[in-house]
């Protein structure tokens, strides 16, 4: 996890921003404001100004708690949007 | 224990975990089953949950209750059950430290009143806690007791058993006997571990004569009696016929094998002469052979 800290910092980013995925399995992220879309082949999460979707086959949500999720299932594919307010 | 409890309400699942989030309740194995919105809640937010979602609009019913749930539901409908079983328990668990009878098991179990008092006097008695119980010092005074060989003490259940094996009477008097001679024979050898061998060798002895004598003679003239234990090798001389139709080397080999049914030792002569009859021919054979007669001796 340094390792992770130090790109982290490096990159200017925060943990927050991060988002974790182990392929095949499950994915975790920080910081979910909001579930926009959950269905087993694809979830949509608002990530502050991101919008985050993944899709694949079998999701679930694992666990949400104070902005924590875990998405377990197999994602194959992420997807990482700037959100603009209309 | 799984303390989650699987609830299933008609809404959209991003106004259902909107609401979830808001109100700081933790929601695990979230997923969408056609109109429904399937997910989990620890047992202590289920009545929040219910609050939140207590809108007409929306359907919520219990799914699946928590593992922990439902064993407290189970236990609370079958509370007489559990009464009995934990009372049974309860028994089972208090008998086993108590003894509720004693029994004096084994050979020696004709000394039931000698071995009780002094298990009695020990600790051993009825309703009495087991963990009481000197063991060691029952077995040991009750070996004290004449006869006793063996002694010990288990405890099977709530009943005590006190195993005595006791040296029978009958063993008992025979090993204060002298060794007979239970043949006529000379003395060829006579050894006694204990006693007095009162048989000389080479003296000739006849059937029923004392060979070793239950007694130790100690200093001069004075006599102690003790098991007698010991072994005497005798000479047995025995002799037989043995018929057969004419003289021949295989009728003399059958009329030695014939003679070898009776000796149980070791043969040290064995001599024949036959005699001619009407009918064929008779072989005399005289065989002799070490007999050994022991008392109290393997």
């Amino acid at each position: 996890m340094k390792l992770v800290e130090q790109i982290l910092n490096e990159l200017g980013a925060e943990d927050r921003d991060a988002f974790t995925v182990c392929p095949g399995k499950a994915a975790y992220f920080c910081n979910v404001k909001a579930v926009e879309e959950l269905s087993e082949e694809r979830v949509v999460l608002l990530c502050g100004r991101r919008v985050i979707t993944a899709e694949g086959a079998g999701l679930s949500v694992g666990e949400y708690f104070c902005g924590d999720m875990i998405i377990k299932g197999d994602i194959k594919r992420l997807t990482v949007e700037q959100a603009y307010k209309n | 224990m799984n303390r989650l409890t699987k609830i299933k309400v008609l809404a959209a699942p991003r106004q259902a975990l909107f609401k979830l989030a808001r109100a700081g309740i933790p929601a695990y194995g979230c997923k969408k089953q056609g109109a429904f919105f399937i997910f989990s809640v620890p047992d202590n937010f289920l009545k929040k949950v219910f609050a939140i979602f207590s809108s007409p609009c929306y359907n919520i019913t219990v799914e699946r209750k928590s593992a922990a749930a439902r064993l407290k539901n189970f236990v609370a409908g079958r509370a007489a059950l559990m009464a009995g079983c934990l009372l049974f328990a309860a028994c089972a668990f208090l008998s086993n430290i108590f003894i509720f009878k004693v029994e004096v098991t084994g050979s020696g179990a004709y000394l039931k009143n000698s071995v009780l008092e002094i298990a009695s006097s020990c600790g051993v008695r009825r309703w009495a806690a087991y963990g009481g119980v000197d063991k060691v010092s029952v077995i040991s005074r009750v070996l004290e007791l004449p006869s006793v060989t063996f002694c010990s003490v288990h405890k099977s259940g709530s009943v005590l058993y006190i195993d005595v094996q006791a040296q029978k009477e009958e063993e008992l008097s025979n090993s204060y006997l002298p060794l007979y001679a239970d043949c006529d024979g000379t003395v060829e050898n006579i050894v006694a571990v204990c006693g007095t061998a009162i048989a000389e060798k080479g003296s000739f002895v006849k059937k029923g004569d004392a060979l070793i004598a239950p007694y130790s003679a100690v200093n001069e003239g004075d006599i102690v009696p003790c098991i007698a234990s010991g072994y005497a090798v005798i000479s047995r001389t025995v002799q037989l016929s043995y018929a057969a139709d004419s003289e021949s080397r295989e009728n003399l080999s059958a009329a030695y094998a014939s003679a070898l049914l009776y000796a149980d030792g070791e043969i040290v002569r064995r001599e024949h002469t036959v005699s001619f009859t009407s009918e064929g021919v008779v072989y005399n054979v005289e065989l002799t052979y070490l007999h050994t007669v022991s008392i109290n001796f393997e």
